[in-house]
Order: C-alpha cells, then structure tokens, then sequence
C-alpha cells in the first residue's frame, strides 16, 4: 500500500487521530483558514501519465433526461457528467481531509455568523469567460430558489442568500441565517456545482470542469478534455470519456472483459472474484466513509414505531452483509454515520445481530403476519446483494421481508424516497452536514425519512454554532448516540469501494468517497 | 392406453427423459444435502469438500440451490395448464358443437391469440399485475387456453360430423351431455399427448421469465433464475449453472424425441414445436 | 384480386383491432387504483397522485381505450411513467413521450431480425432441401441430430454458451452489443439462427420429401433432368412457399427469441426494452410495445399471404391449412 493509502486505512481504523491531521489543514474544522495548497492530488503518479485516449465507462443508466446540474441526478451517468463538467468549491482528498478546488479559502468570523469566500482567478469556463464570485452568487441563489428543486437547496440553508455580499471579483462575503462552523464542508457536497451566473437553460453545459459536455442520449454520454483547465499539471489525461449504458450487470463484466469497456460501476465482491485471476484486469480498492443503509421512513408503518426500527438493527446481520458484498473488507457499521468525523463515537459498544430480540420486538409490535417490501436496484455498489442477504438473515427473526428490485432507470421514480423502505447511498459527509441534509427540522430535507426530534434539533444548532472543535465533538457525540438508538437508518458497513479496470488504464487514486476516484476522470491516463 | 405399443424408439426415449427430468423437480428437494437459501461462504467458489459443485454468487450451494429450483417451475407449469387447459377443452367442444358463427369467432380469436408470442403474453400480464406465483399460473393459463382450444377443435370436427351426435341429438339429449359423451372420447388421445409436451415445455417458458427477472422471483430458487445469477462466472465456476442447463437441455431434447416419435406414425405434422 | 386484398387487410385490421384490446384490458386489469398498483401501497401518497394524473386514470374503461386507441392512430402513445421523471422534485412533471422512445429501439429491432431472417430463410432453405435430397443418410441424420441439439438449448443458454467460447476461450468477439455495429451483431444474430434453425429446417426438410414424392418430379427424374436443374425449377419454388408460411407461424417463437437475446446480450432494440418498460411497470410504453411485438405474427401472415399470392398463384393451394 502506497503512503496516502496507509494513511486512509489508518484514519478509518482509528490508528491515527483526528488532532495530528486536524493540525495539518483544518480538514473538519473551521476555525483555521483553509488556504489554497497545491492540491494533494497532483502528487501522485504524474510522471507516468501521457496525454490522449479514450476512457469508455459501462454503467447502467438512470433516466437520461436530466441536463440541470442542480436538481438531482437521477441516474449515474447525470452524476459522474455533472463531476466533470462542473466544479465544486471544495472537495475531499484521497484522505478524507477537505481541499479547495475552485475555492482559494473560506474563513469565517469567531461568532460563525459570517465567512468569507476566495476563489481562485483565472479559472476559465468551457466558453472562455472568467469565474468570478458573480456565478458562485448566481449558483447559490440558484440553489436555494424553491422553484429549482435543487438537491442542495437543504446542504445551503444556513446562508443567508438576500445578504451575500461582493467584495471583489474574487471575494464574496456569506452571512449565515444562524451560527454555522462547518460551511466549506457544505460546499464540498454534490450538487453544489458552481455554473455560469445568468445561465437558465441546460441545453448545452457550461461549466469549468475538466471535461466538456459533447453529447448525450440514452445509450451514451461523451465528455471531451477542456485543454483550459485550471487543475493544471497536464490534467485532465484523456481526450475523451464515453459513459455507456449497460443496464445488465453480467453484460457489464463481460464488456470488461472483452475489452468492450474500460471500467465499470457499479461492481460486487462477486465481480472481484469473476475476474481475479484475469491479468487484463486490475482491481483497486479503498475504504471509503460512503455508506449504503437501508432507509426507513419514520412517518409510515410499520416504522413509525421506534421499536420496529430497534428490531430492523437487531436483525440486520452484518458480517455476512459484509462478506458478500465487499468481500469481507467493508468496516463494520453501527447505525450511525460520519465515520470520519472526530466527533463519531467510536467506542461504543457495536451493535451485534441478534435475531431473538429482533423477534420478540417485532411480535411486540404485532407483525408477525406481515411481509415487509424492501425496495432496490442496480445502481450502486453491491445494492441488490446486501439487500438480499438483509432479507435472508431478517427471516431467522421471524420478519419476512420481500425484495423488490427495479430496473434502475426506474428506481428513483418509484423506489427511492417513495416506498417506506429501501437503499440510501451517502458518501462520506461530517456528521453536520449529513444531519443538516436530512434531520434538521428547520431546514432538513428530511422528506425520506421524516425523522427528526426536537432534542435532536436543538443539539444540532447548538453543534452548529460552536466554534470550538472540541466541544461540538461532544454534541455531536450525543447526537449520535440518539441516532444509533432511534435513528431512521440501517447502517452496516461502510463501503470498500471496489474499482475494476482494464489493466491499460492509469491514474487510480484513493477516494474516501466512492469508485472510480470519486468519479474525478481527470486523473485517468491510458498507458 | 393401446397406443403405447405404437410408439418408436424416437417417442420412448424422449418420454423417459422428459419424466427423469420431472421427478428431479418435484424430488429434488428431499436430496439437498445443504439449506438452499444459507450463506455458505464465498461467491462462485470452485468445488471442494461437500460441495460437488461449487458455491454460486451468494455463496450459496449449487448442488442444493439445483435440487430445489425445479418445484416452483413444475408447479406452475401444472396448474397453468390445468386451468388454461380445463377452459380451452370446454370451450373447444362448446364451439365445435355450436358450429356457425359462434365457432367462427371464438377460433378467430383464438387465433389471436395464439399468434401472440407466449412469452410476450406472459411479460404482458407481469406488468400488469406484478411476478408472483399466481400471476404466473394465470398467465400460463392464458397461453394454454387457444393452444388447447385448437387442439380439441380440430380433433373433435370429425367427430360432431358422425352419426352418433345425429343420433342423440334427434332424441333430443341436452347439448352439454352429448358433447361430453359421444365428442369427448375422440378428443381425448391427442389432448392427453398434447398435456404431456405442453407442461414440460411451459417449465421452459417460466425459465425464460425468470432468466428475465419476471419470473420467480430471488432469493427463491428456480433454474432459469440460477442461470441468469450465475452466467457471469461461467468462466470461475461453470459448475454452478451445468446442473440447470442440462436439465433444461434434456427436458427439451425428450420433448422434441417424443414429438418426433409421434410424427412419424401420422400422416400430418401436429405443430411447430411448443408455439 | 382486389376483393381478396381488401379482405385480408380488413382481418388484419380486426385482428391487430383485437390485440389492442387485449393489451389494453391486461395493463388495466386491476380494480382500485393502479396508481397504487404500479407504486405499491408503501408509497406516499404525492407520489401515488403524480402517477394517478400521468396515466389520466379517473375516466371509465372504455373511454379510456378509446381515446387510446384515437391517440394511437395519431401515433401518440401517452407519456412514459418513468422516464423523463423528475425523480426528486414534488412537482412530477410528465414523463417522455413514448413515441419518442420507441423510435431507436425499433430502428435497431429491424436490423437484428432483417439480417437475422435473411440468413434464416437462406439456410433453412438451403439446409432443408440438402438433408431432404440425401434424406436418411448419416449426413441426414447427423444434421438432424445437430439440429435437436439447438433446439433443446433455450436461447439463454445458448447465447450463454457461445460468449464463452467466442469472446473468452477464442476471443474474437464482443460479449455485449450496446452499440449497432456489424461485429456486434453477428453474436445476437448466430444465437437467433441456431435456436429457429432446428425447428425451420426440419420442417422444410418434410415439405421436400413431400414434394420429392410427386409425379412431378418423379417424371422429371425419369425424363433425365438433371438434378441441378430440377432443384432450382421445381424443388425450391415448391419449398419456398411452405418455408415462408413456416416463417409466418414462426414469428411468435422468434419474437420470444428475439426479447431474450436481446436482454441477453444488452442490445438495446424493443425486446430489451420491453423486458425493462414490465419491470418497472412503465404500462404506456408497456402497451405500445406489447402492440408491436404481438402484431408481429400477424403482420407476418399478412406479408406472406400477400408474396405467396402474387409471386405464385398456382401454388396458393400448397399452402399448409
């Protein structure tokens, strides 16, 4: 394992503290200014790389016709195009530690009541004009205009958007609605892309990412190099990257195979193990924070019922989740989130499978007749095994659970944040940010799940608010204690994110977030 | 059952294999050494000790998953065509007798039916009403029926023309009571031939859903299901989905025998296979 | 003539007429709510509403079908349920038209099955009166033996088995065909024609010795014809009128093919798409393609009725009742 992946795994068992990185950068803090390094990524492998070819992606598609970057991308393609084709301000390195990307630094005041922005100069659009702070105040109204139905309208609720204030073409100061110490981690969050201030129609993207939008329909998406990029050093590598849908996951390993594809998302264990043996093919792991759990809805049954959502933890066998779906390599979860974050209570007691106290709740509750639909797809990593094996294993509680697998095209539409109970993918987030996004009553899209307390509210803002790491670690401890017991997720393991690659492709990092280097193409090279 | 003797060679392998084939499905699952559903170890695993064929993408046994994925299949097989059957018999005789406009419409849409591709008929009523075991049974039903409808008319034309039908009608014996009596017994031979290609070959049907994912649903087992979950590591452990094919190989090998033994005793060609 | 013409094309009219009802009457077959239905009744309710509104699901049945079928005739099919959905706003905006979505599928449909039929008829042909001429030879009876083979193998399997030898053990063609290109196709292609080849040469190889059988050719024989020539006079014209009849009848086995085969090998034509548009339940562009892949039969009758007709009238009374 090279340095920064020794320094990941460490981080993730815990080997390393929070304070010897915190000391570093300020990577979940604020109160230090985050100043624009040269970013970590460039490190590595850059001698190796060549410029030219062609990165052809199998993925399966989710319904194609989403252009707008702000609203949700409801299939893989639309994310791994919007990745590339804009930027966020900041995102998180091969180490889970918080860098600038199109940002130069935030800072904010000692009350945490008001940040101020830098962003670099002389990042240029696709079309050749100049990003200012007029389009990172257009992109943030934008984002929090009801009518646009953005995903991050909840991750950019703390600012006050009638008061941001320009400075200079390269300043913008953020006043918060209330205290708020974590804000460049809201930044760093997908769908908070910077697009060009007065753009209202999506036809063609223009965007300032190292990838420009050639084309798309629903058999394939081609990105093409913008030789202007600001990364520099060379990036991006290719001339071009084709995301081609594959909706069948067998027809997705052989394309691999074959030669037909250069990589493909999502993978299971099962995968790995097809092609181990087949020196065509290079496989790469790495722990990631991102995590798959399954999602109950708080407001509808049985799950209004904190005893029915205690009785799915308990019955949630997570060894064998973990063994075939990430090969044994995923890091256990104990049903609560931000793994990474100072402030997870990692000595608490893990969660361990007992179906015998599962079974006697669920009869408490007077289900033993009934079957359960958990609904899934094949759109991320490992999404239909867990859940089967979840089914599998609940039934030695007595809890019958019916697997529902839709075609992932559809899954967004009549799964996802529609049935009571299904899959949720996050990647890694601090705790806040997660919570902000999802359990906040104020501002929270907790649309999902529609759980979220008063006590648990309260503790909320005041971690928000406080500015000293150290004591709004202790909030969010207890937050999390609250979570673990009556929280609306399953989590069981945080991904090992498994990539799989045709041997003559170059430039894998560590991501703590998800595959194919986040699905930041622009350090792939072909060799 | 005379016309046992007049079988060839072709027809009795072909019955042997398809009943071989038959009595795995509904006996396999007493032999299954291993829990089907239990999750054994690692995905695809080659054979070893206790595991003569390996594990399949769940890390589950083959052998066993194999013994048990027949049931469902049979299963609905038997009680699609029961009910599609037991519809298309009645009112294959009902229109014979009826003879004139009633006949010509119901073979007409019959016809249309027929001329509707069994599997998209099927897929069609999944849509409809989702992939369960029911749903499945209603929809082989509905392949089954004009299959059988034609069958039993074209038998039972020679039939209603005779003598016999003269006679009992002149006495003026109830509609119903004659076609089941004197039509019935003419009816009988090929309807009973057709049952046993017509339910082996319905398993094929299921097989081709659940290949799909619209048949019998995971983590049940069925064959069709254990080819499609497990053709991705034919090249680590082809094992995990020989059991399965073969069997389905020889099922449509023995129907195909036995269809041909038959053939060659008759002087018209019965049909196109199992369309 | 055109008294014969118009007739069949009224049966074909009233024929497809019958299957949209069918298709129609099977997507609408539940009582209560299939908004309810598609979703399930987990769903919230917003969502139940959104889909209610997109399948206009408050008028009675008939009326429902008949402003169908008025709209299909106008080639509108209604909107996808699933497809062009913003999945994750609360204001459900209408789906893509299906009519827009079938378009490139079927394009890539009719190349599959036009190359694949072609090649079809040419050696079913070929093969048929091959075996038929040295019928009950080894060289017959190895071919019948063959033929048995494939046609015992579902085409899953079948296609299964040749992407193993031809793309891993010999590795010269590509496992997946999401793109239309020719090496793509042969894959699909080969595994259409081996899993109908059995059945259609077998049965034209009967239609030939039926036909070797008659005074016709008997007397031709005699007179000292050569072989060669009594093939392409008599032989093949006579087989070719039963073989496209066989073809007709055929059509629903080789649309089933056609929707595994494709699934299979991930080409995006209407099969595939109609495997995807059940799975989700998506019941307008569930219709349409029910209606495309289910008039194939009689559409194909239709075709071959008509050929058979004007190519050869002598040989209308050849055809198979």
């Amino acid at each position: 394992m090279n340095e920064i992946e020794t320094i990941n795994s460490n981080l993730g068992e815990g080997r390393i503290s929070r304070r010897q990185i915190l000391k570093g950068a300020g990577a979940l803090g604020a109160l230090m200014p985050i100043s624009g390094l040269l970013s970590p990524i460039l490190l590595s492998e850059a001698g190796a790389a060549k410029p030219g070819g062609t990165l052809r992606v199998g993925t399966p598609f989710g319904a194609a016709s989403v252009l707008d970057p702000h609203v949700a991308p409801p299939g893989n393609q639309d994310v791994m195009r919007n990745f590339n084709v804009f930027d966020l301000l900041f995102w998180y390195d091969k180490s889970g530690k918080l860098y600038p990307k199109i940002a130069e630094s935030c800072e904010s005041n000692k009350s945490a009541t008001v940040w101020t922005l830098k962003i670099k100069s002389g990042v240029k659009f696709h079309d050749g004009s100049t990003l200012t702070v007029d389009d990172v105040i257009y992109s943030i109204k934008r984002i929090q205009d009801p009518k646009t139905a953005a995903e991050a309208r909840s991750t950019l609720a703390m600012i006050d958007g009638s008061l941001l204030r320009k400075i200079d073409a390269y300043t913008l100061e953020i006043p918060m609605l209330y205290p708020y110490s974590i804000l460049p981690n809201q930044f760093a969050t997908k769908g908070v892309s910077i697009i060009k201030a007065g753009t209202t129609s999506f036809e063609s993207l223009n965007g300032t990412g190292p990838f420009k939008y050639v084309s798309g329909d629903a058999q394939k998406v081609i990105l093409g190099r913008n030789a202007n990029c600001w990364i520099g050093g060379g990036r991006p590598y290719l001339d071009t990257v084709e995301i081609i849908n594959v909706p069948d996951a067998a027809a997705r390993l052989n394309g691999l195979k074959t030669g037909a594809l250069d990589t493909i998302y999502p993978t299971t264990a099962a995968d790995g193990k097809a092609v181990a043996s087949d020196s065509n093919i290079l496989v790469f792991t790495s722990q990631t924070g991102t995590m798959q759990p399954l999602l109950m809805n708080a407001k509808l049954k049985p799950f209004n019922d904190p005893n029915v959502r205690l009785a799915m933890k308990l019955a949630t066998d997570r060894t064998t989740m973990n063994r075939l779906s990430y090969d044994g390599k995923g890091k256990i979860g104990n049903d609560m989130f931000g793994v990474f974050d100072s402030g997870y209570p990692k000595d608490l007691k893990q969660r361990a499978y007992d179906p015998e106290k599962a079974k006697a709740l669920w009869k408490k509750a007077g289900l033993e007749k009934s079957t359960l639909k958990l609904y899934t797809a094949d759109i991320w990593p490992a999404q239909i095994t867990h859940s089967t094996v979840f089914a599998q294993q609940a039934k030695k509680a007595g809890i019958k659970v019916q697997v529902v697998t839709q075609p992932a095209d559809q899954y967004f539409t009549k799964g996802y944040g529609v049935q009571a109970f299904h899959n949720e993918y996050w990647n890694y987030r601090p705790i806040l940010t997660l919570w902000n996004a999802c359990f906040n009553l104020d501002s929270g899209d907790y649309q999902y799940t529609s759980w979220a307390t008063e006590k648990a509210t309260k503790l909320f803002k005041a971690a928000a608010a406080q500015g000293d790491p150290k004591k709004r670690d202790e909030i969010t401890r207890e937050m999390m204690l609250i979570f673990h017991n009556d929280g609306p997720y399953v989590v069981w393991a945080f991904e090992t994110s498994q990539s799989l690659y045709s041997s003559k492709i170059g430039g894998q990092e560590n991501s703590p977030i998800r595959s194919l280097n986040g699905f930041d193409f622009s350090g792939f090279f072909v060799k | 059952m005379n016309f046992l003797s007049k079988t060839s060679i072709s027809t009795r392998v072909g019955i042997t294999m398809v009943l071989f084939i038959l009595s795995v499905s509904i006996f396999g699952s007493f032999f299954a050494p291993y829990d089907p559903d239990e999750f054994i170890g690692e995905a695809f695993a080659v054979p070893y000790e206790g595991f003569p064929f390996g594990l399949d993408s769940y890390g589950r046994d083959s052998l066993s998953r194999f013994l048990v994925g027949g049931r469902y299949a049979l299963m609905i097989s038997i009680l699609g065509y029961l009910f599609g059957a037991m519809m298309g018999l009645f009112l294959g005789l009902f229109s014979v007798y009826s003879r004139g406009k009633i006949d010509s419409t119901l073979t007409w849409f019959s016809e249309v039916l027929i001329g509707f591709p069994s599997l998209v008929l099927m897929l069609l009523l999944v849509a409809a009403l989702g992939p369960s075991f029911w749903v499945l049974v209603l929809a082989l039903s509905t392949v089954n029926l004009p299959r059988v409808f034609r069958l039993v008319r074209s038998a039972a034309q020679v039939a209603r023309e005779s003598s016999y039908v003269e006679v009992a009608e002149s006495r003026g014996e109830g509609k119903l009571f004659i076609m089941f009596r004197e039509i019935r017994p003419s009816v009988m031979p090929p309807f009973l031939v057709d049952a046993g290609v017509r339910i082996p070959a319905s398993i094929l049907l299921v097989a081709s859903l659940s290949f799909l994912g619209l048949g019998i649903q995971p983590p049940a087992s069925d064959w069709g299901l254990i080819i499609s979950e497990n053709r991705m590591a034919l090249t680590i452990n082809p094992l995990s989905i020989a059991l399965p094919v073969l069997s389905l190989a020889i099922l449509m090998i023995g129907i195909n025998l036995a269809l041909d033994g038959l053939q060659e005793k008759r002087k018209d060609p019965i049909k196109l296979g199992i369309e | 003539m055109i008294n014969y013409l118009l007739r069949r094309i009224g049966l074909v009219a009233a024929s497809i007429g019958a299957l949209t009802a069918l298709v129609f009457l099977a997507t609408n077959l539940l009582p209560g709510n299939p908004a309810i239905a598609i979703l399930g009744k987990d769903a919230k309710p917003e969502k139940v509403l959104i889909i209610q509104e997109a399948l206009g699901l408050n008028e009675p049945i008939l009326t429902r079908y008949v402003n169908w079928i008025g709209n299909a005739l106008q080639l509108d099919f209604g909107r996808s349920v699933t497809q062009g959905l913003d999945g994750f706003s609360n204001v459900g905006t209408l789906g893509t038209p299906v009519s827009e979505l079938i378009i490139s599928p079927l394009k890539n449909s009719a190349i599959l099955a036009s190359v694949s039929l072609a090649l079809l008829i040419i050696l079913t042909l070929l093969i048929g009166t091959y075996t038929a001429l040295r019928a009950g030879s080894k060289v017959d009876k190895s071919i019948q033996v063959v033929g048995l083979l494939f046609i015992a193998l579902p085409e899953f399997v079948l296609g299964a088995i040749l992407i193993v030898i031809f793309c891993f053990v010999i590795p010269i063609l590509p496992a997946v065909s999401f793109t239309v290109t020719p090496i793509n196709l042969v894959l699909p292609v080969t595994t259409l024609l081996l899993s109908m080849i059995g059945v259609t040469m077998r049965l034209v190889r009967v239609g030939v010795i039926e036909v070797l059988k008659t005074n016709f050719v008997i007397t031709a024989r005699l007179r000292g014809i050569p072989e060669r020539r009594i093939i392409r006079k008599y032989l093949l014209p006579s087989a070719l009128a039963p073989t496209l009849q066989i073809f007709a009848i055929a059509a629903g086995l080789f649309v089933g093919g056609m929707v595994v085969v494709e699934y299979l090998f991930g080409y995006p034509g209407i099969g595939s798409g109609f495997v995807s548009a059940v799975a989700g339940r998506d019941y307008p562009l569930v219709q349409a393609y029910a209606i495309i892949l289910g008039g194939t039969y009689v559409i194909a009758n239709f075709i071959v009725d008509i050929i058979i007709y004007f190519t050869n009238p002598k040989l209308r009374s050849l055809r198979l009742s």
